[in-house]
């Protein structure tokens, strides 16, 4: 007579194996989700910081004074403004030109840009006025576990008001010839001191297109790279007539920027498997 | 209430003390689940596990999502740039009785308008109208072509078709393979007071920027963007 119903010892050690194999699923479940939804963030936040990093470089662009002497009449400009070119730097492939010092942990092969910006609307005060630039370089920090990192990032360049017009007056003042203008009266980059705009950032473009057949009576030369402006006796071809400026940039998640040694960032097939790029246009402002 | 004597009381448990007490369920040779306990466990563990799963393409999804809205944003921004701005190609990309109410736009690949002058990668819109026109541009990732020798070429959005037929184009419908967004642009001259072609009143633009490219309309996410240009 079998007076009792329970579980056998066969019985229990089959429900155990199957329920581990469920757990075990669980848990590589689980694994995968996480891994996942970190990596998902990871790629968000870098999204993020690249829309933010855009959003602020559309605006300081889209309120650029970049102008060649004589189209300023019907401007009101403070006094070191008025009748002068408005000079500005910039590179598309990260040389540097002569006289212009760039900070040493700069990335190579990464444009920058410098020139003075205001916002609309604007005064002939100085409190409207701005020198701002960008770069790429790199920098040491410390990550959430602890460990010190080195990875590039976006730096923005920022002189405020009456310093920033300071700075014009002494580049005004110092000659009429072109080559006594050295760029580094204007911009002095230092990554030390310089804002973040986006961490894990490389392949900085920044172009400047122009009108063609600059020379066409009526309209100035096509910019070129490089320092441009316009000395006050005339005679310099570096006007600018421009249309409008292309910025396009790369940014890495977290994960990835720490694994690639800083040689790495600026290859095709790195930026083109891990990070995500972006580009925009922004239409230059004439006088 | 009845009582028992101690022998008896002795003699009914140890009738009873080998069989295993089961409070709630009738004494019987065997148990076993029922069919509606095994029916309502299985219930409970698809809904747990369908709940599990889901939560899969949801992280990636959200990535996914917030880079396009991001892209969907710089396009417009492009857009708008491309069709404000007055200073671009020469005099044969516009209609030289009246160059600066024709605006290109990027349709291709390339980037620089200087360098086009078979409409290979831009193209003209009119911004002087009456009445509303509209451009079809369809996006797809590929390598930057602004230098060939350039050692770090990225894979961005950038222009690979595009139509002004006012009726829309079947890869705007319906969608196609390799394709991450598809925009539509409305140049209209809603801003006007007069009904006459001004010259001077600001036109209206409406792009509509939808991903993913390979969805059809209905299936698409429309990110709307509004600007303004002046002819």
């Amino acid at each position: 007579m079998k007076s009792a119903a329970s579980f056998t010892l066969i019985e229990l050690m089959a429900a155990s194996a199957i329920l581990s194999v469920v757990l075990l699923m669980m848990v590589g479940m689980q694994d995968q989700m996480s891994r996942a939804w970190a990596n998902a963030n990871r790629r968000s936040d870098a999204t993020r910081e690249a829309a933010a990093a855009c959003r602020a470089m559309a605006l300081d662009l889209s309120s650029l004074i970049l102008r060649a002497q004589g189209w300023d009449v019907a401007k009101a400009r403070p006094t070191p403004l008025m009748n002068q070119g408005i000079p500005f730097l910039y590179y598309s492939n990260g040389t540097i030109p002569a006289s212009f010092t760039m900070p040493s942990q700069a990335q190579s092969n990464s444009s920058y840009f410098f020139a003075l910006t205001t916002r609309p609307p604007s005064a002939a005060g100085p409190e409207d006025y701005a020198i701002i630039g960008y770069y790429i370089a790199s920098g040491a920090w410390t990550n959430a576990n602890g460990f010190v990192t080195t990875n590039f990032n976006l730096y923005r360049h920022y002189v405020a008001g009456s310093n920033a017009l300071e700075k014009l007056s002494q580049w005004f003042s110092v000659s009429t010839n072109l080559l006594s203008r050295q760029a580094s009266i204007l911009f002095t980059p230092n990554s030390a001191t310089d804002e973040i705009l986006a961490r894990n950032t490389c392949n900085l473009r920044i172009t400047i297109y122009s009108r063609t057949n600059g020379n066409t009576a009526g309209w100035k030369n096509a910019v070129t790279n490089g320092l441009n402006y316009q000395i006050v006796s005339g005679g310099s071809t570096a006007w600018f007539s421009g249309s409008k400026i292309h910025v396009e940039m790369s940014v890495y998640p977290d994960d990835y920027a720490q694994r690639l040694s800083l040689a790495q960032w600026t290859t095709s097939n790195n930026i083109q498997r891990f990070a995500r790029s972006f580009e925009f246009r922004v239409d230059i402002p004439r006088e | 209430m009845k009582s028992f004597s101690r022998a008896t009381s002795a003699k009914i448990f140890s009738e009873f003390k080998n069989i295993p007490f089961r409070p709630g369920r009738p004494l019987r040779e065997s148990s076993a689940f029922s069919l509606t306990e095994v029916v309502i466990a299985m219930g409970v563990a698809t809904v747990a596990f369908t709940s599990i799963i889901a939560l899969f393409p949801l992280g990636l999804n959200m990535s996914k999502e917030s880079f396009e809205s991001v892209q969907a944003s710089l396009l417009a921004q492009t857009i708008l740039a491309d069709l404000s701005d007055t200073q671009s190609g020469d005099g044969n990309q516009r209609t030289p009785s009246d160059p600066f109410y024709q605006r290109l736009i990027q349709i291709g690949p390339g980037t620089d308008p200087q360098n086009d002058s078979g409409e290979t990668n831009y193209k003209t819109l009119p911004l002087s109208i009456t009445s509303p026109v509209f451009a079809f541009v369809a996006y797809k990732q590929s390598i930057q072509t602004n230098s060939t020798t350039d050692p770090a070429r990225a894979l961005q959005i950038r222009p690979c078709n595009f139509s002004t037929n006012s009726n829309p184009p079947l890869w705007y419908t319906s969608g196609s393979n390799g394709l991450f967004a598809v925009a539509k642009i409305t140049i209209s001259p809603t801003f006007r007071i007069t009904t006459v072609n001004s010259t001077t009143a600001p036109t209206r633009i409406d792009i509509a920027v939808e991903t993913p490219g390979t969805a059809n309309i209905s299936n698409r996410t429309c990110y709307l963007f509004t600007g303004v240009a002046r002819p």
